[in-house]
């Protein structure tokens, strides 16, 4: 806004200097009100406000305590006098039918209620894919077969042991801590990060739904923007390893692993020039960055079940599987065999001579000889 | 695109381990770890029974799950469809070993113990060197030797020839001749583990035949190699004269 307000100073400066008159003052230029109501104040994000039907008292009530995607203004920011000022601006603008801009034609379908039901959309979406990614990934891990084993071993134990390994092996990635640190910072801030901007998310929907212009020092504010930064900090990480590994194409998933990589930075990367720019003042992107900030958070959340994205989930899931088989076996509870250089073969094994014998037609019933 | 494939006959298998022995051999796998084994499976009770040999070894799927759950990208399909699992990069997470639905990957907590007390030069300069500890390994199918131009070690020590390894896309390829010459002759059609998966495994088998003809046994002998067949058919038909 002060950027903004020094820049149309000089303007003016220069214009009277030229001229050799003073401008009007045009304070709904001035204001923040510019970035979603339009330079004609023809519409960004928020309504055309030329020719305003509403009346003064109205229009007062609105700017001091906010509609729908619209922020509470405070007297600090915007005093009675110019907020006076700002009306008659606007109601003597003229009615340009051609400047409506796309972003509020698309915006104005916009409020916090409708892209909260769309996220809600997307993220039952992205659930059901993702349960229905988990299941096959269980299937392959002969999850069903090892069942019976697991019973023997007794539920508590194994779900302690499952716990143990979906927290320690993949929520504090354990592996990458005993190896890489490098590479485990960069998944402690994109996991993290990730968790901090749900937090937020949730917290922000609690305790301020109609997402009230917050100063930067408030928890709700403040949590965000780190979060987003480790978030933005992390992606660009992986970015650069993108460029420099020369082994980051496994010649099956190159290009879902892009997609992901490359959704994950635009989100990071918009997010973050939206609070900058509204920081700046420099108000007349602020709606568009933002629109293209929720589509692309929008885009990560749908293709996350098919891209790897699902590594997050998946990887955690397996690793515990694994632990759980190794723990069967060495608990000797399975075959008497107290190790297993393959965990979960055995039962793999079984699954295969089943399998075959279906298929070439013999029937009755089935022992494994020995297990190689 | 070539796409590498071994296909396995049934009928074919006798039981007599070779192919583990010969893997063991070429790759100078430690103690315990087989990457090519045979599961030995008696089907049916008393008195009617019979004994099924199925080799089983990695897959090399189109979409393998063991690739896609790697959290490390140390698992790489090459363009001839080979999978392999990079000794470098593998940090030994272990979620192969679960999204394996063939259970052919091998992760092994314990340090390697060899059979002999003193290494070879054979294990200290090639075996050694390739085998990182605490990372998982698998069947490369025999890449270092398919580079050179030679079959993997199983199939090359296999006794009846049950194991035969080319290109599928190939039609001239062993693999692809032996597909269609049993596909009109034994009306057998080539088969996977585990369709359901969904992983599109290059591995295929063909099934038991449990009545078998002399005369198409006679015609089978000769394995993609066309001159053969054509002399073991003149005598053949001449007979049926």
């Amino acid at each position: 806004m002060n950027a903004r307000l020094v820049y149309l100073t000089i303007l003016a400066g220069l214009t009277a200097t030229i001229f050799g008159q003073t401008p009007t003052r045009d304070v709904f230029g001035g204001s923040s009100c510019m970035g979603c109501h339009g330079q004609s104040a023809m519409g960004g994000l928020g309504p055309p406000l030329a020719k305003t039907k509403l009346s003064i008292e109205e229009f007062q009530k609105i700017v001091r305590s906010g509609k729908g995607m619209m922020p509470a203004i405070k007297e600090n920011d915007l005093s009675p006098g110019d907020l006076q000022e700002v009306y008659t601006e606007v109601s003597n603008k003229p009615w340009l039918e051609d400047q409506i801009p796309i972003a509020y034609k698309v915006g104005r379908f916009l409020s916090p209620t409708s892209v909260s039901h769309i996220f809600m959309v997307a993220f039952l979406f992205c659930g059901i894919f993702a349960v229905r990614g988990i299941t096959y990934w269980l299937r392959c891990a002969g999850f069903k077969q090892l069942l019976p084993s697991l019973a023997k071993l007794g539920w508590a134990k194994a779900i302690g042991i499952a716990l143990k390994s979906l927290i320690v092996d993949g929520f504090l990635v354990g592996s990458l801590w005993k190896n890489n640190k490098k590479r485990w910072v960069m998944h402690g801030l994109l996991i993290y990060g990730f968790c901090g901007l749900l937090l937020a998310d949730i917290l922000i929907a609690i305790f301020n739904p109609q997402r009230g212009q917050l100063p930067l020092t408030d928890p709700l504010k403040l949590l965000p923007i780190v979060s987003g930064f480790a978030v933005a900090l992390g992606v660009c990480y992986v970015m650069y390893r993108y460029k420099k590994d020369e082994y980051i194409d496994n010649g099956l998933t190159l290009g879902k692993d892009f997609l992901f990589v490359n959704l994950l930075f635009h989100v990071a990367i918009s997010g973050f020039l939206v609070v900058t720019l509204k920081r700046l003042g420099i108000n007349d992107w602020v709606m568009t960055i933002y629109l293209y900030h929720l589509a692309s958070v929008f885009l990560l959340i749908v293709t996350g079940p098919f891209t790897r994205f699902q590594h997050m989930y998946v990887v955690p899931i397996m690793v515990a599987v694994t632990r759980l088989t190794e723990a069967v076996t060495a608990t000797g509870v399975e075959l008497g065999f107290q190790r297993e250089p393959s965990p979960g073969r055995h039962h793999k094994s079984a699954r295969i001579a089943e399998d075959v014998l279906k298929q070439v037609g013999l029937e009755g019933k089935v022992v494994m000889r020995y297990y190689p | 695109m070539p796409r590498l494939s071994m296909l396995i006959d049934l009928t074919r298998c006798i039981g007599c381990d070779a192919c583990t022995l010969a893997c063991k051999q070429e790759n100078g796998t430690p103690f315990d770890t087989f990457f090519a084994r045979v599961l030995n499976v008696e089907v049916g009770t008393y008195p009617d029974v019979k004994r099924l040999y199925i080799p089983v070894l990695c897959n090399h799927c189109d979409d393998a799950p063991c690739l896609k759950s790697c959290p490390n990208k140390a698992i790489i399909r090459r363009p001839d469809g080979i999978v392999l699992v990079d000794q470098d990069r593998c940090r030994g997470t272990g979620a192969c070993v679960s999204a394996c639905p063939y259970g052919n990957i091998i992760l092994n907590r314990e340090p390697d113990s060899w059979y002999l007390d003193e290494d070879e030069p054979y294990e200290k300069d090639f075996v050694k060197a390739r085998l990182k500890p605490n990372v998982a390994r698998k069947c490369t199918y025999c890449a270092h030797r398919v580079d050179q131009g030679l079959k993997p070690a199983c199939v090359v020590a296999c006794p009846t020839t049950a194991r035969i390894f080319g290109d599928l896309e190939d039609e001239a390829s062993d693999i692809s001749q032996y597909v269609a010459q049993e596909r009109e002759t034994t009306q057998r059609k080539p088969f996977h583990l585990l369709e359901e998966a969904g992983t599109k495994p290059a591995g295929c088998y063909l099934g038991p035949m449990s009545k078998q003809d002399p005369h198409t046994l006679h015609q089978t002998d000769a394995i993609g190699d066309a001159k053969t067949a054509e002399m073991a058919r003149v005598p053949q038909q001449g007979a049926k004269k």
